[in-house]
């Protein structure tokens, strides 16, 4: 990580270099009037530009109106001027001396295109120069040894590609710098908090641990040794004497009370149920379940129902039936569940009502509290068989062999023959279960029916529930030579049906796939396949 | 002193068997999976079983099938989830299970079992 | 002229690299957000789900495992042991002998005493010959049925064993996969769960179980594998699992379930006639058929996916056997890719036709071919001088840093969600792997997939021997304490 970083470092500073290349073509490079001869100093000569010096009449003694290499004369304004130089050099040394005097009386007078001019003239002209990149600073050849980027670094700026188009001009640049930066934040932060969550996560998990093991034997405890009044009875002191205050108040405590409670409650049975849920009262734990009611996040509402539903918070009835309604699946199921379980009557009409269909998820919640409920209180099925919904019919049907209700063979028998064909496969499967052998004629027609699924499963319950018709035509069908997977049904069917028939069939027929069947029903092996 | 052997990885429901038995005076020793059930069997010889039918490494059949090879005379009580109806139960009995007890259960209820056996 | 189309040629792939890297950044980023939301939602399901329930209830529906064994002697019995205790009610267990040359076969007799029986094999779904189809004389392995047959390969030996499976669910599984005793009941939710969808098939995620310690088929302690390619598989496996099928869970394109732990509707599978053996990739190509036939008849359908760790795999740290194994893998996508090239861009399928297949070709079929071109198209510039290194550099590194950016949100998330490896000295050395796989390893990953290439141009085929490191730490250790408070 760390090279990654330095590599980072070295092309930011690469990037600044570029940019200081660049700019420094555009600005002048002096800025007063010294800097201007020095300036003028390095360069000597400048095209179309001469030199001299400009005197007031009284100020030139008569050694230096002699002197031959200046050579003044006068001018038509009154003034004396000195001779014109090319080379800087040249006017600097001629004048030693003369300007040091008085600078306000001998001034430096330049001449552009043989034009007068002052000095302000010169530097604009020169600028002008320097801006048409006509003049440059004179190059020193780099000594040896000198590094290599030094050495770029004086070589004017030029574009390194000529051919490419502009695709990583410099703001594209910047993109990648940018995302770069992001990215590496990104990668050193996700780290960090990586190593945090880490050390969150196991400190967490211990505490549970600790927790637990601080919960499971004061509980069996009370469980054991305490009567329900005695645990109703008990007090905030009391319970500050079994767990000590510190931990008790802490939320994560609580949280680990509430699901050992819950784990509890659902494994045992009798009295200890109901200890359980007056030492969850107790631990002030009913208040945090129904508080999550409220929560923004469905998991945790459904969490708080899972919660209501498990120890019989039946205070938060309203509440729940509120969220039946719900848009969320999750907390609909649950809810439903809930009311279900908490209500004074049981009512299926809730889930009758349902227009999503119900999903096996759901049913299988459902018959968890139905199975538990159909034994306490009387609990109408029928109203399932009108639902809205087919998976709430098919559910009903489902729920008439699961708990054996047999009185509502009448009922089933009722709406068997004008339902769709599917919920007929489940109605024959109930019929097999339960063991009806009164139904003979509507597997007999369920046998003939043009739909296979429908025939196979009418053929496998005719095993047992069939009657003498039901055997005749299992033969029939036979005979239209179906392939091998329902040949081995109807064989196996027969059999049990009526062994003789059965016999007198494989005696008849004596090819290869029902031999092989013959052989496969005789293992007694593959007897619970 | 009747040494009980409970096999059982819900750690909630073992420590409250073993809470319950140890108040009606028996000696119990706690093992949370198979392989340790089967160890355990071998190195303790108990006077009594108690094991659930689904756990790591070896299902409570397996157990039973040691159990019943190598301590014939040593009772056994089942701890299920599953329903009595399955198949799984029935192989139990066969196997000459002294009792089977389904999830949820009541420990009161099992001790009074555990106390017939031993009568 | 030359001249001229040369320089076109280094634009147009100029241009077409930076289209592929931003598409690449942004598809990473996507998926990152896609994965999290996805994982989140996942989590939050987990949190008041009664996986007990499922155990027992008659609702939930049955499961047939299928597995096929092909020279497994080393471990299978202890392998079909404790497939046979997982937590469930209604399951069975179908282990298909594929002609192993070893003694595969009289291990299994022998262990479970088993007895050859007159089972009148249908050949529903076309597949090698069936010499025997044995169930145990012990009442406590009736979940068990061993079908012996010829020698087929892998999706041969799993049609065979689908043939015989009786359950609604099919869960197709390699033998020597370690599965969590509550996989089964997480494996099949997502089935119960779809109101109006129709749940096709439903994959998991696979853990990596060279070093950890397995005791009778059950990883007990989570490590880190010890060579650096056993560890760059464990990030590499998070990436694909946590974050790829996760995101593509979330908008429902999910296109392959690895063939070590895929759950199936059987009678789909049947309908579309099982795997197909000609291909190396049989896994994908049969989820991609299953999809297929749902679009085309238009019934709405998902497939799921479950990211906890459920199943754990030993993984090569061998470099020829893994190498074979990518070559394979890689072959499997063209193979797939090719045989359904109908759906590319096609509306008609929807999702499928219009991302996942596009994606899958772009990204993962011509992966390799795309990063070789860019490394000779950078070469190219350099030497004839038209390209700064700083340039070089800095895409590099930012391409890098993208990497690892993936990756550590990778780990993250199974930080965050189930936490495996609790060492902490562990969670140092995958970071460390993070930051050096994109050097060590990568570039090897992309030559065998180039690899791959070339044996699909030359039309091999086969299933590629893949020789595994063994359990190595497998022995059972009993040591025995049991909790006396007398």
């Amino acid at each position: 990580m760390r090279k990654t970083f330095t590599r980072i470092s070295l092309f930011l500073t690469f990037f600044l270099c570029c940019i200081n290349q660049v700019y420094s073509q555009d600005s002048i490079p002096f800025t007063d009037s010294i800097s201007f001869f020095n300036f003028l100093k390095l360069q000597e000569e400048v095209p179309s530009l001469q030199f001299r010096y400009q005197a007031q009449p009284n100020v030139l003694t008569a050694d230096l109106l002699a002197d031959s290499t200046l050579s003044f004369s006068k001018r038509e304004d009154g003034l004396w001027v000195s001779k014109a130089f090319t080379k800087f050099s040249d006017w600097e040394a001629a004048g030693k001396g003369l300007m040091a005097e008085d600078s306000s009386l001998v001034v430096p007078n330049f001449l552009i295109y043989e034009e007068n001019s002052d000095l302000l003239a010169a530097q604009e002209y020169i600028s002008n120069l320097w801006r048409n990149r006509d003049i440059f600073i004179p190059e020193k050849t780099p000594e040896v040894g000198e590094e290599l980027v030094l050495l770029a670094n004086l070589i004017p700026y030029e574009p390194l590609v000529k051919y490419r188009f502009h695709f990583f001009s410099d703001y594209k640049l910047v993109i990648v710098i940018s995302i770069i930066t992001f990215f590496l934040l990104m990668a050193i932060g996700m780290i960090i908090f990586m190593l945090i969550i880490k050390a969150n996560h196991s400190r967490v998990e211990a505490l549970k641990k600790e927790y637990e093991n601080m919960i499971i034997g004061p509980i069996s405890e009370i469980l054991f040794e305490k009567s329900l009044e005695e645990i109703d009875a008990l007090t905030e002191e009391d319970i500050l004497k079994i767990f000590p205050e510190k931990h008790y108040k802490r939320k994560l405590f609580k949280l680990v009370l509430i699901e050992n409670i819950i784990s509890l409650n659902k494994k045992m049975k009798g009295d200890f149920k109901d200890k359980l849920k007056s030492l969850y009262k107790k631990f002030g734990l009913d208040i945090i379940s129904i508080s999550k009611l409220k929560n923004k996040r469905w998991d945790i509402v459904t969490n708080g129902l899972v919660h209501i539903n498990e120890m019989d918070l039946v205070e938060a009835l309203p509440k729940v039936k509120e969220l039946t309604d719900s848009s969320n699946f999750y907390i609909r199921s649950q809810a439903i569940s809930t009311v279900l379980n908490l209500s004074e009557k049981v009512d299926l009409s809730k889930i009758k009502e349902q227009s999503f269909p119900l999903s096996r998820w759901q049913q299988m919640n459902y018959l968890r509290i139905i199975k538990y409920l159909h034994i306490q209180k009387s609990l109408d099925l029928t109203p399932l068989f009108e639902g809205k919904n087919k998976t709430v019919r098919l559910f009903g049907y489902k729920l008439v062999r699961l708990l054996g209700r047999i009185e509502l063979v009448e009922k089933l028998a009722e709406v068997a023959p004008n339902v769709a064909d599917e919920e007929k496969i489940e109605i024959l499967n109930t019929y097999e279960v339960i063991g009806i052998n009164t139904e003979a004629f509507f597997i007999n027609q369920c046998l003939r029916s043009e739909n296979k699924d429908l025939m196979i499963a009418a053929a496998r319950v005719s095993g047992t529930i069939g009657d003498q018709a039901s055997a005749h035509i299992l033969i029939e069908l036979l005979d239209e030579n179906p392939d091998f997977n329902t040949r081995r049904l109807l064989l196996d069917s027969l059999k049990k049906l009526d062994e003789s028939m059965y016999n007198e069939y494989v005696s008849k027929n004596r090819d290869k796939d029902t031999l092989r069947i013959k052989t496969h029903l005789l293992d007694p092996l593959l007897q619970h396949v | 002193m009747k040494k009980i052997l409970i096999i059982e990885d819900d750690l909630l429901i073992s420590s409250l068997v073993q809470f319950r038995l140890k108040k009606d005076g028996y000696e119990t020793f706690l093992v949370k999976d198979g392989n340790e059930g089967v160890a355990a069997i071998e190195s303790l010889d108990p006077d009594l079983i108690i094991t659930d039918v689904m756990m790591p490494f070896k299902s409570g059949i397996e157990i039973i099938h040691f159990a019943r090879e190598n301590k014939p005379d040593t009772p056994i009580i089942v701890l299920s989830s599953l329903g009595e109806e399955e198949k799984i139960v029935l192989e139990a009995f066969n196997l000459g299970v002294a009792d089977f007890i389904p999830k949820p259960f009541n420990p009161n209820e099992l001790a009074i079992r555990v106390k017939r056996i031993f009568r | 002229m030359y001249n001229f189309l040369f320089y076109l040629l280094l634009e147009v792939l100029g241009v077409g690299f930076l289209i592929i890297s931003f598409s690449v950044i942004a598809i990473y980023l996507i998926t990152m957000f896609l994965s999290a939301l996805e994982l989140r939602d996942h989590l939050r399901r987990n949190r008041f789900a009664d996986y007990q329930d499922i155990i027992t209830s008659p609702i939930a529906p049955g499961v047939s495992i299928v597995a096929p064994a092909y020279n497994e002697a080393q471990n299978i019995v202890q392998n079909v042991k404790s497939l046979l205790s997982l937590h469930y009610g209604k399951y069975e267990v179908i282990i298909v002998n594929d002609g192993s040359k070893d003694d595969t076969l009289d291990k299994l007799i022998k262990a479970f005493d088993l007895s050859k029986t007159n089972y009148a094999y249908n050949y529903q779904i076309e597949c090698k010959a069936v010499q025997g189809v044995y169930k145990s004389n012990n009442k406590s392995f009736s979940k068990l049925l061993v079908i012996d047959k010829e020698n087929g390969g892998k999706a041969d030996a799993l049609n065979a064993g689908i043939n015989v499976s009786s359950m609604e669910i099919i869960s197709c599984i390699d033998v020597d996969c370690i599965l969590s005793h509550e996989s089964l009941t997480r494996m099949v939710r997502p089935f119960m769960e779809e109101t109006n969808r129709k749940v096709i098939a439903v994959g998991g995620a696979i853990g990596i179980a060279n070093n950890c310690d397995v005791k009778d088929g059950t990883v007990t302690t989570y490590r880190i594998p010890k060579s650096f390619l056993g560890r760059f598989q464990v990030i590499e496996y998070f990436r694909a699992f946590l974050m790829g099928r996760m995101a593509w869970t979330r908008v429902n394109g999910l296109m392959l379930i690895s063939g070590a732990f895929g759950f199936f509707n059987r009678e789909l599978v049947l309908k579309v006639g099982g795997y197909f053996p000609k291909t190396v990739g049989e896994d994908m190509e049969l989820v991609v058929r299953m999809r297929r036939y749902m679009e085309e008849q238009k019934i709405p359908y998902k497939v799921g996916f479950v990211p906890d760790p459920l199943c754990w795999t030993e993984v090569p740290e061998d470099e020829a056997v893994l190498s074979r194994q990518r070559n394979r893998w890689i072959r499997g996508t063209i193979e797939t890719l090719q045989l359904h090239q109908t759906i590319r861009f096609n509306p008609k399928y929807g999702l499928m036709g219009m991302l996942s297949y596009p994606y899958w070709s772009v990204f993962e079929k011509f992966a390799p071919i795309i990063e070789l071109t860019g490394v000779l198209y950078i070469l190219t510039l350099l030497i004839i001088g038209e390209f700064s290194a700083f340039y070089f550099i800095a895409l590099y590194s930012m391409m890098y840093l993208l990497a690892v950016l993936v990756t550590s949100f990778s780990i993250l998330y199974e930080q965050i969600a189930f936490n495996n490896y609790k060492e902490k000295k562990d969670l140092n050395k995958l970071i460390a792997t993070v930051l050096l796989e994109p050097f060590i390893i990568h570039p090897k990953v992309v030559f065998w997939g180039l690899k791959g290439h070339i044996d699909f141009i030359k039309g091999k085929g086969g299933w590629g021997q893949m020789i595994r490191t063994g359990f190595k730490k497998s022995e059972d250790r009993k040591n025995f304490e049991p909790q006396t408070n007398s």
